[in-house]
């Protein structure tokens, strides 16, 4: 299972960028593979991405006023669409065109909002917009499970606990799966909860209103101890433990103790830079701006850069992107908070050499409809929930740049044109990280489970 | 080797073709070999490889390989295999990627060894089981599991001075069969340690392990055995242990409508009266009774609280179908070793469980209620009379509002009955309606699981005859743009047709006189019959007569797709009432959960006021009703005819099958999951799933004996554990040993101990109790154990918060809540580790540990590190380790440094590997 590494190539990426972490993880691999659930390992085959950056607009972005333009909305404006309604979670009523303009971007004029014109402008060709996505249910609660662990209510675990499980974390100083969100998206913990898979893999939780690297993760430091101190403690510590473990030489787990205590200490200075985006130079912070958004996605890429494997970035507490009423000022708002960031990450991602091995992901469990909710029988201007079809934006990591793929009907109601089902979204994105969705699986309570249950096709179109 | 033996298989086979019309004779042995041959190597791999495409959902090239019918008939371009010729079955051809027309499975080419699998079975005669049903529960009822527990006699040995208990005798046969020996026992502060944390989840103290190391009398031993079963504390660890297997939590998970705020405020009771069955040693088979039907088994009302191993899973966001699926789980897998839910959409793949059976259970607790409200474990208590008072009226606005809500939806469902036909008559089926439980309804929606309920029943009733709906049949059968020139003729030739007139004029004479010219027209005609009846019989006296009465059946009989129980009236509410109905629920809880004195409330389940009719789901979706089947138990189990229950929901006698002498799977189960806890391997590796993929363990006469002692001493599991710990087997060192590590390096033969950690609790538990602070407290209400570094109570009284599980938690492996856990994993990571160096909890305890007085009372450095060792590690210090902690006190400390050096000191020892390691 373990990756063989000569101790050449230690040494010689110990000279480049990965350094003392990639040789702390060599190190303690060889020791102890067996107990360390994180030791890195290869994919089932070479893959095109090695990370994923999952920019959650979580709520459900509309797609018809983002990524899926419907001019033939305006024709109907005010009216009932010719063929009807399909059920959603409320009462709905006429058309609603979009209120933002669309243009075409980039040598592929790929046409998007201006609420995305900040990325659009300058990464339009890398993008590939999946238009005919479709989820089960117009709700929130299911379809946030459905788009992190392949299933609606019952306990699987999510997407990046299988590839943390998969791929082990290539930075063991770091959780191999991050979890980033100013406070806590609907369903909570079960978002990236690691089920049946051992905690390990579990997405770890970092809620960025705290905004002080020592604040964000638990047990970091010590407040009772200098690290003078420490240091003494854990060489006594080790001291006892090899002396301990001379008559159980056996025993691997003893030796995967002693190497995680070394380990923590240094992951007490590695988490806490990992997460200080004060150590990036001003211009950048300038560039993604110094907000809650654009903090977590510098996190993100300062976390990738590390060898984590998942960081998911939520966009906000509950569901920010739930626009049921006033659609034009929030999702101005919300788009506008996050645009920009964007734009920055992709930016840093290709200057810094990443972009080629990350897989970023943007989008939300759903879409919303492109007719006019109704509250109380009024348009409330905004729109319901829709799980018929909508869009996400995949770039980086192997997929194809400037294009779109799949269709919603005219009015951009429900994906007809070669539907891409949250399964076959997972499927693709295991793909695209080097696994066969079908043969990543864990025997559980007598059965091979896998993320794609019995679903999954892998969307091939869309691989560069 | 295989291949000969399917020859001969094959061979024989043929020999006995001619009789097998009329010998139906148990198979000879050698053709259920090669029925085996398939049933392990081929149908495994057609069932990975090819279902997907050529099974129950799909018939791709109109072949199905998932039943024996389907294998033989073949698909559209003929049969697949030639007894005996490979190279002229497609099947193999297939596999083999050698046409390139043919290549399967089309997603990647099989392995090497798969497709010779496939094409050894098709050359040695392609020998399939006579039927599938029938082989899968032939190869069942050889499964070792589902054998009989016979009492297997201790095996006679050499060194028979070693046995000590019958345990020895097993274990010492296996061993000299590979000639090796039992390892030595080890030391007594060893062996003490090992037992107190085994038992207690505690150590042993310093005065404990002199006391014992001293005391050289010949029953040393077993009266520790004895005091430590005793202790209180048993049931603390023994009750944690089940609490895994019962996944249990103080919290529901996220649910709709409900907010953040998810208490189940009396969660707590379930804990307790799991601590206390163990303590009592109450008898396993009454304690899996309780746990399924404490409400029928009459005695102390407290017992109620049992059956919160049922009721306390996750709410999947009000979805009844997979509560009931989260029921059947952890009482299958939990008791049984049977992974039932398997069978919930198809057929179990592996094990003897139809859909079918799964369906007899769900009926059961489709059969059982949760109370709105909790009842009372001690109907006599009574908390501070302003709670009570305020619990009262919150538990009457709830009550009335399901009053309220109940009458004026079921009457809403039965006046609506027009719109209801017409709109299942004018619109196709919308997967919306009947996939979707939680849509937001305003008032004046109908309800979808009425429209889908409608639409079932109007596809089973309406036939040709049918009084009632015979009309609708014959008339749905005209093209809708035939409607207006043939439906009145229709109508005409009915009525005038020979014979007896079978349909009630009630219906059929206002649907001839009202000239229908659509679909619509004609469930408008009979939407007003039976909105006429059904007001008529709410002002009429006395009983209507038959033509009446068969209408009205349509609209309020049990039948009726406008009935529903009063249980399920929040499924039917509007958008607004079933958010102010879940906030009430939430009152409740919030009301119960801030008043300490609350008086205990059990989470238990009764029986329905109405049995409802039991169904097969088909394909798993409930909303497509499937064939009747009777509540009863697993036909392997069960026998074929396993009669349907009796007693109401069928509850106890679910547990009355469960817990019977001939059930061959309850006491193995059990007693491998005791092993386990006490070897830190069990015997079965997969302790919740003993079905037939699972192999014969090494150990099965050891196995088998145990379970035939937990059954003949009356079930209980501290005589089973006494006979376990006392054994030799258990008291063995666990030192390795090269030679027995070479011929088995995974200690299956128990050649010694298994060197083993402390779990997050036996660890966090430890450290309180080395530092003198552990609070002995037991019972009662959930305290914060993760996030208050001060708390001092053991573990298990820990809050376990379903939806937001404590980081620290997870990163010792605590098993997740979700789920019915069958055994922990353990890994190691650094986040363990910054635990131990960075909690405050843990410098609590280092703080508290050098402060007590045997350390902070001598001013001797030396008396310090030796006072440390004794009470951390129940051990003297060597010379070496006194030095280490000398000079690491005296060395300089960091001026940043808050903790002393003995502080520090102390808290190195906490975590030592010595501290987090049994020997």
């Amino acid at each position: 299972m373990s990756m063989p590494i000569s101790r050449r190539e230690v040494l010689a990426r110990a000279g480049t960028g990965l350094g003392l972490l990639g040789l702390a993880g060599v190190l303690a691999q060889a020791a102890d593979a067996p107990a360390d659930p994180l030791a890195p390992k290869p994919p089932q085959f070479p893959a095109k991405a090695k990370h994923v950056i999952h920019i959650y607009l979580n709520g459900g972005p509309s797609q018809v006023d983002t990524f899926d333009p419907k001019p033939a909305l305006k024709m109907f404006e005010g009216k009932a669409l010719p063929k009807g309604k399909l059920t959603t979670e409320r009462p709905t009523g006429a058309a609603l065109p979009s209120p933002f303009r669309f243009q075409r971007f980039g040598k592929s004029g790929l046409e998007i909002s201006e609420l995305f014109a900040k990325t659009a402008g300058a990464h339009a060709d890398d993008l590939c917009v999946i238009r005919s996505m479709k989820a089960n249910t117009p709700n929130h609660e299911q379809s946030m499970r459905l788009m992190n662990c392949g299933d609606e209510r019952l306990s699987r675990p999510s997407y990046g606990a299988w590839l943390t499980y998969g791929l082990g974390s290539e930075n063991r100083n770091l959780p191999g799966f991050v979890v980033l969100c100013p406070g806590m998206p609907v369903a909570d913990v079960s978002n990236w909860r690691s089920a049946f898979l051992p905690g390990a893999y579990q997405g770890t939780y970092v809620d960025t209103r705290k905004k002080t690297a020592a604040e964000l993760i638990e047990n970091a430091r010590n407040s009772g101890i200098g690290s003078g101190d420490q240091r003494r403690q854990l060489d006594a510590l080790t001291t006892l433990n090899r002396k301990h473990q001379k008559l159980r030489g056996d025993n691997p787990a003893l030796e995967a103790r002693i190497q995680s205590f070394e380990l923590a200490f240094r992951m007490q200075t590695e988490a806490t830079d990992a997460f200080d985006v004060t150590r990036e130079p001003k211009p950048i912070r300038a560039a993604y701006g110094e907000t809650v958004q654009g903090r977590q996605l510098l996190i993100a890429r300062r976390l990738v850069e590390r060898g984590v494997r998942v960081v998911q970035c939520y966009h906000g507490d509950v569901q920010p992107w739930d626009s049921h009423t006033n659609l034009d000022k929030e999702h101005r708002r919300l788009a506008g908070e996050v645009d920009g960031p964007i734009a920055a990450l992709l930016n840093d991602l290709k200057r810094t050499g990443l972009f080629a091995e990350t897989l970023v992901l943007i989008g939300g469990e759903f879409g919303r409809t492109p007719v006019v909710e109704l509250a109380n029988g009024k348009p409330a201007m905004g729109r319901d929930h829709n799980h018929w079809g909508f869009s996400v934006v995949l770039a980086g990591g192997g997929v194809k740049g400037g294009t779109a793929y799949g269709a919603t009907d005219e009015f951009g109601f429900r994906a007809v044109e070669n539907p891409v089902h949250v399964h076959d979204l997972h499927a693709t994105v295991l793909y695209l990280m080097g696994f066969d969705h079908e043969k990543l699986t864990y025997r559980y309570s007598g059965r091979d489970f896998r993320l794609t249950d019995v679903e999954g096709r892998i969307v091939k179109d869309i691989v560069a | 080797m295989i291949l000969q033996l399917l020859r001969i298989a094959a061979i024989t086979l043929l020999g006995f073709a001619a009789f097998s019309q009329s010998v139906p004779a148990a198979d000879p042995p050698q053709v259920s070999e090669a029925v085996a041959y398939f049933e392990n190597n081929v149908r495994p791999l057609l069932a990975e490889k090819c279902y997907s495409c050529h099974g129950t959902s799909k018939q791709k090239g109109g072949l199905r390989l998932d039943s024996v019918a389907g294998i033989q008939t073949g698909g559209d371009s003929g049969p697949v295999v030639v007894p005996g010729k490979p190279d002229e079955s497609r099947l193999v051809l297939a596999v083999r990627y050698s046409d390139a027309n043919l290549k399967m499975p089309p997603k990647g080419k099989l392995s090497a060894g798969q497709i010779a699998a496939v094409a050894d079975w098709v050359k040695a005669g392609a020998v399939l089981p006579r039927n599938d049903i029938a082989s899968k529960s032939q190869s069942a009822k050889n499964h070792w599991a589902f054998q009989t527990i016979r009492n297997p006699a201790p095996p006679s040995v050499r060194s028979a001075s070693w046995v000590r208990t019958p345990v020895d005798a097993f274990v010492l046969d296996q061993l000299e069969a590979r000639g090796l020996a039992p390892s030595p026992p080890a030391d007594k502060r060893t062996l003490l340690r090992r037992l107190s944390f085994d038992l207690t989840g505690l150590p042993p103290t310093w005065s404990e392990v002199a006391a014992f190391t001293a005391d050289e009398s010949s029953d040393a031993y077993e009266r520790a055995v004895d005091r430590l079963l005793a202790s209180p504390r048993y049931g603390e660890r023994w009750g944690r242990h089940w609490l895994d297997v019962a996944r249990y939590a103080d919290t529901k998970d996220g649910v709709l409508m409900f907010g953040d705020d998810r208490p189940r405020p009396f969660a707590y009771t379930y804990r307790d009266y799991v601590i206390r069955a163990f303590n009592s040693d109450l008898p396993y088979d009454r304690f899996i009774s309780e746990q399924l039907a404490a409400d029928k088994l009459g005695g102390s009302p407290d017992r109620l609280a049992a059956m919160g191993f049922l009721t306390l899973g996750r709410m999947f966001d009000n979805n009844i179908p997979d509560v009931i699926d989260d029921r059947i789980d952890v009482v299958t897998r939990g008791f049984l070793g049977l992974t039932t839910a398997c069978a919930r959409c198809h057929d179990h793949k592996y094990d003897p469980i139809p859909t079918r059976d799964y369906y007899a259970l769900y009926g059961v607790f489709a059969a059982s209620e949760a109370p709105l409200v909790p009842p009372r474990l001690d109907p006599k208590q009574r908390g501070p009379k302003a709670y009570e008072a305020k619990y009262a009226a919150a538990e009457n606005s709830l009550t009335e509002m399901l009053e309220q809500q109940y009458a004026l939806l079921s009457e809403n469902a039965r006046a609506r009955t027009p719109d209801y036909l017409l709109h299942v008559t004018v619109t196709p089926p919308d997967p919306m309606e009947t996939a979707i439980f939680f849509l937001s309804l305003a008032p004046g929606d109908l309800r979808p699981p009425i429209v889908a309920r409608w639409r079932n029943y109007l596809a089973a009733r309406a036939k040709p005859n049918d009084p009632i709906f015979g009309p609708w049949h014959e008339l749905m059968a005209i093209p809708e743009a035939d409607f207006p020139k043939k439906a009145t003729a229709a109508l005409v030739r009915m009525a005038t047709a020979a014979g007896p007139f079978p349909y009630n004029p009630l219906i059929f004479d206002p649907l001839l006189a009202a000239g229908v010219r659509s679909k619509a027209d004609m469930a408008r005609a009979y939407g007003g019959v039976f909105a006429r009846v059904y007001a008529e019989s709410k002002v009429f006296v006395g009983p209507p007569d038959a033509l009446h009465r068969q209408v009205l059946d349509v609209v309020t009989g049990r039948d009726s797709p406008a009935y529903f129980p009063k249980s399920r009236t929040y499924w039917y509410m509007s958008r607004g009432e079933k958010d102010a109905f879940g906030g009430k629920i939430q009152d409740l809880d919030h009301i119960a959960v801030k008043e300490p004195a609350a008086p205990a409330r059990a989470l238990c389940l009764y029986d329905a006021l109405e049995m409802p009719v039991n169904r097969v789901f088909v394909r798993g979706n409930s909303s497509r009703p499937g064939a009747i089947v009777p509540r009863r138990f697993l036909t392997i189990l069960g026998g074929k005819d396993s009669a349907p229950f009796t007693h109401g929901s069928g509850r106890l006698d679910l547990a009355r099958a469960i817990v019977d002498p001939n059930n061959p799977l309850t006491a193995r189960v059990i007693a491998n999951r005791v092993w386990m806890h006490h070897f830190g391997e069990p015997l079965v590796d997969t302790p919740s799933d003993f079905g037939v993929r699972t192999s014969r363990p090494v150990q099965s006469e050891l196995l088998d004996h145990l379970a035939s002692t937990l059954r003949s001493g009356g079930w209980s599991l501290k005589k089973l554990q006494r006979e376990i710990v006392l054994s030799n087997t258990y008291r063995q060192a666990s030192a390795d040993r090269p030679d027995a590590h070479r011929l088995d390096p995974e200690n299956r033969l128990l050649w010694r101990a298994n060197p083993r950690r402390l779990d997050f609790e036996s660890m966090r538990d430890a450290m309180l109790a080395v530092s003198g602070r552990l609070d002995p407290a037991m019972f009662g209400r959930p305290v914060d154990v993760a996030g208050d570094p001060l708390n001092r109570r053991r573990t298990i009284y820990g809050i376990v918060d379903r939806q937001n599980l404590p980081t620290v938690y997870r990163a010792f492996d605590f098993a997740s809540p979700d789920l019915s856990a069958e055994r922990r994993t353990q890994t190691t990571v650094p986040q363990q580790a910054l635990f131990g160096l960075n909690s405050q909890f843990v410098a609590e305890q280092a703080k508290a540990l050098a402060a007590r007085p045997e350390v902070a009372g001598t001013a001797d450095p030396a008396a310090k590190v030796f006072a440390l060792y004794v009470l951390v590690l129940q051990r003297m210090p060597t010379a070496e380790e006194v030095r280490l902690g000398v000079a690491f006190a005296q060395a300089a400390r960091d001026p940043k440094s808050k903790l002393g050096p003995w502080e520090q000191w102390a808290q190195v020892l906490l975590l030592t590997n010595e501290f987090l390691f049994l020997d």
